[in-house]
């Protein structure tokens, strides 16, 4: 899964925006101009689709912390989403019978309107829709030849009547069908249409659709962890350890680790896992300068952290969606081209955002994917791509660099 | 659009809280360079750039730092200025910013009167200052009254600056 598109009303910062996005999308700007609002937005589309739109505006601190503090309480808060799914991700490929058909979605644009009551902190749910673009494919043999289209229109008004494009369409319980048609009925009990779509098509899908934050703390990354922890990692990576043990289990896994980490710290030799006493656990890295090994809390931050980026893009396989909030932290300038090789290399298989106001990744990184976020006199943030600024390709084409001009104030 | 090009952070402060609102009437926006710790090319890039935008214009802001041939040397050091949109602070930035001094600052300080302010470098700037305030506190409290008919007053080189915009802004 992809986001391809977002567009907001009126949430937190941003008063209207509308972005595309590619696999590797680095989120730029300066202090308190709205990259951490931006990565809500990310945050609010996964708890919808995790923990449904209530809980979804809970974990933003309410529908008060929610809405844009500037608008008038008669606007919507609006919510655009275009997703793009990729054939490979289905599963059906294995356990369609031959010669049956099957629609796939490939792409589904969902929008949400709330409205805040104009008096105390509730809201509405005003509207709903959902528009999913299938691909009918038939299977032969083990491939699956795509052999036509629909698309499906749900529309969920305040009341929560739901309304389809099928009309008197019959909607048979086939293979061909047989998503569409749980999807139709499911949409009925389920929260959202957005979450409702996930939990059927999940089925079909591969769980891939996972959209991970992360926004590492250091000093927890360095400390000994419990023995027992979630085998997923956290978003302020405090059970790296426990994710880093469960990798060294592997043979291959912990191959795969020490040379990733090699690319970057050449002078890594090894790493291992250490219990204590006290049933808490650290990892520790052996050095190629003196073959001893030191401790998680005597290494260096930027080793550290390096580390749980690597863990975070190449082992954590539930997440197709990957959020990294300033991964340069303590990372010494010469080794962030490195840094920035690893995200294109896994923006390959998956989608990552990144956020960062550091000049060395920016210059490093391909002026496509880059995204600026600015904020004006009124406090409002706007999103924008520098590369459709023809004044800043006026001074790209003179011989200055982006980081020259993100630097200087020019990108703003 | 309009670049303005100052040697450093204290300028920058200056012009966006003096200034920033008139220039921002007259050019739409207004971005701020600094240019002290850049080399002459990327300073030369900027410019040329600049010059073949439609409208986009510059400003080259220096102090005179006691060079009374100041300005003709930055020609020199950088020749793709235009001589009329180079401004000399006289003497350095703080007596720009001296300048526009309320009468109520300077009788809450007891600092002595003055009507010209070209003389004052850094290190007078300093000694003016109250012992009690750091300085960039004792700018931000001068800046927060400025009083811009007084800087005209006391001091030329900010009213050149001054009288420039006005034109442009009257025309």
């Amino acid at each position: 899964m992809k986001i391809r598109k977002i567009s907001v009303e009126n949430f937190k910062s941003y008063k209207k925006f509308e972005i595309d996005f590619d696999n590797l999308n680095y989120i730029i700007g300066g202090n308190a101009a709205g990259k951490s609002n931006f990565v809500s937005i990310l945050k609010f589309l996964s708890d919808i689709i995790e923990y449904g739109i209530e809980d979804a505006i809970l974990l933003q601190g309410g529908i008060k912390y929610l809405y844009n503090i500037n608008s008038k309480k008669t606007s919507y808060l609006k919510f655009y989403v275009k997703l793009e799914f990729e054939e490979k991700e289905n599963r059906m490929r294995k356990y369609l019978p031959v010669e049956k058909e099957m629609h796939l979605p490939k792409t589904l644009d969902y929008t949400l309107k709330i409205k805040p009551n104009e008096k105390g902190e509730g809201y509405k749910i005003a509207s709903e829709s959902i528009a999913i673009n299938f691909e009918k494919f038939l299977k032969q043999n083990d491939d699956l030849k795509k052999v036509g289209n629909f698309k499906l229109n749900i529309n969920k008004d305040s009341n929560g009547k739901i309304v389809n494009n099928m009309g008197k369409r019959k909607i048979s319980d086939d293979y061909d069908m047989m998503g569409i048609s749980f999807f139709i009925r499911h949409a009925k009990n389920e929260d959202t249409l957005i979450s409702s779509f996930f939990s059927t098509f999940e089925i079909l899908y591969l769980r891939h659709s996972k959209i991970k934050i992360y926004n590492f703390d250091v000093n927890l990354l360095k400390s000994p962890s419990s023995i027992v922890a979630r085998n997923e990692l956290e978003e302020n990576g405090s059970n790296l350890v426990n994710i880093i043990q469960q990798l060294l289990k592997n043979k291959s896994s912990k191959n795969k680790l020490n040379k990733l980490l090699r690319t970057i710290l050449p002078f890594v030799d090894d790493i291992n896992i250490e219990n204590n006493v006290n049933k808490s656990v650290f990892f520790k890295l052996k050095e190629t300068y003196n073959n001893k090994e030191f401790p998680s809390y005597m290494l260096s931050d930027g080793t550290v952290n390096i580390l749980a980026v690597i863990v975070a893009l190449y082992f954590q396989d539930d997440s197709e969606i990957i959020i990294l909030e300033e991964p340069e932290r303590n990372v010494h300038p010469k080794l962030l081209g490195k840094l920035v090789s690893l995200l294109e290399d896994v923006s390959s298989q998956k989608q990552i955002f990144v956020t960062t106001h550091n000049p060395y990744i920016i210059k490093e990184a391909n002026l496509n994917d880059i995204i600026l976020v600015s904020r004006n006199d009124k406090g409002i943030s706007n999103i924008s791509k520098p590369i459709n600024d023809e004044k800043i390709i006026t001074f790209l084409e003179n011989d200055l660099g982006i980081e020259d001009l993100f630097v200087d104030g020019i990108l703003k | 659009m309009i670049y303005i090009f100052v040697e450093g952070d204290t300028d920058e402060i200056f012009i966006s809280k003096v200034l920033g609102n008139m220039i921002k009437s007259i050019f739409g926006s207004y971005n701020i360079v600094k240019y002290s710790n850049k080399k002459k090319l990327k300073i030369k890039q900027y410019i040329q750039t600049i010059k073949k935008m439609n409208n986009s214009e510059y400003l080259f802001i220096g102090d005179q730092d006691g060079n009374i041939e100041k300005k003709n040397k930055i020609l020199e050091e950088y020749p793709f200025l235009d001589s009329d949109k180079v401004f000399i602070s006289i003497y350095e930035i703080e007596s720009w910013i001296i300048a526009g001094i309320s009468d109520k600052l300077i009788k809450m300080y007891k600092i002595k009167a003055f009507n010209n302010t070209e003389s004052i470098t850094k290190e007078k700037f300093n000694s003016i200052k109250p012992n009690t305030l750091y300085t960039n506190e004792f700018i931000a409290n001068i800046l927060e009254e400025y009083d811009i008919l007084k800087a005209i007053e006391r001091n030329s080189s900010f009213n050149t600056l001054y009288q420039f915009l006005s034109k442009k802004n009257a025309s």
